[in-house]
């Protein structure tokens, strides 16, 4: 199996992390990866804020349901919505900024992977306290959090759909289309 | 002496009412989830806070170590009986605990 192909199925969610801190040079070039990313008519209104400071951690924690374990940083994926609309229109605020961080997320997971570093992407977190609490301005919006950590845990798996159940060449239900 | 911090009590109202407010549009199998991860907070703080007094005979470790499993499971694919299954165990056993207390 390719080289990526084996990072890209050995990337887990984790949600169990040791206290070690992240060496911030580390973190940076999780969010250089991030901007290499493809984004809709290259616009890159994503913003990125790193937190590695443990009493905004804590905070952040207390009104983010979904996040565990106890991450030493957070990488919090934002984008800003008046560029993402003063250069794509409604389409380019509402839905290429939000395909782009997902394209940027993907990247940091996997090079954190790469670093045998732990991550965690996070949806479930109160958007209202999050940008009180990061102090983010009007026209920033957050999307992601990515956890981020040493962790002891590799999870198994989580169960994958089969292939040939889910994907078909040219049209839709041909099974074996050759 | 045993004490809890009110920012240990506050972190768990927040959490507890985010979890409320995610809720709300977030898949209905989260519901579960989210109320046994704050009844396991809600434990170890209470626990770590040293509040909860000792003389009862009840094994809260291995109650919330039931839970655990069953958080583990629950936003698992066709898990609702299962876990349904598994909770009604543990309710069981709470209701012998706590006709013992009361
Ligand atoms: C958009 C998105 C939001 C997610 N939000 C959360 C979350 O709030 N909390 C969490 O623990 N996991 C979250 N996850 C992780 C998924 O649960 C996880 O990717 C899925 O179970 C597959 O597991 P794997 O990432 O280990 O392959 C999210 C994933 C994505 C793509």
């Amino acid at each position: 199996m390719g080289e990526l192909l084996n990072l890209i199925k050995k990337r887990r969610s984790i949600r169990n992390f040791r206290n070690d801190k992240i060496a911030r040079d580390d973190l940076a070039e999780l969010v250089e990866a991030a901007i290499w990313a493809p984004s809709g008519g290259n616009i890159q209104s994503w913003r990125f804020i790193i937190v590695d400071d443990d009493v905004l951690l804590e905070k952040i924690d207390a009104f983010s349901p979904g996040l565990s374990g106890n991450p030493p940083a957070l990488i919090i994926l934002c984008y800003d919505k008046n560029l993402a609309y003063k250069k794509g229109g409604k389409f380019g605020r509402d839905i290429l900024s939000r395909m782009d961080i997902s394209m940027a997320a993907q990247n940091i997971m996997l090079l954190a992977a790469e670093k045998a570093l732990a991550s965690c992407p996070v949806k479930s977190f109160n958007r209202g306290a999050l940008i009180e609490l990061l102090k983010l301005p009007d026209k920033i919006e957050p999307e992601l959090l990515i956890s981020v950590g040493y962790s002891f845990v590799e999870p198994p798996p989580p169960k994958r759909d089969k292939l040939e159940e889910i994907c078909y060449f040219n049209n839709w239900g041909e099974e074996n289309n050759e | 002496m045993s004490e809890l911090s009110q920012k240990e009590v506050l972190k768990l109202i927040s959490h507890m009412t985010s979890s409320a407010r995610g809720l709300i549009y977030e898949p209905k199998s989260y519901g579960p989830f989210r109320l046994i991860d704050s009844i396991i907070k809600l434990y170890q703080t209470l626990e770590e806070a040293d509040v909860i007094k000792e003389n009862g005979e009840t094994d809260f470790d291995e109650i919330i170590s039931e839970l655990e499993a069953v958080k583990r499971d629950c936003l698992e694919e066709d898990c609702q009986e299962d876990c349904a299954e598994k909770l009604d165990a543990i309710i069981n056993k709470l209701v012998v605990e706590l006709n013992k207390e009361i």
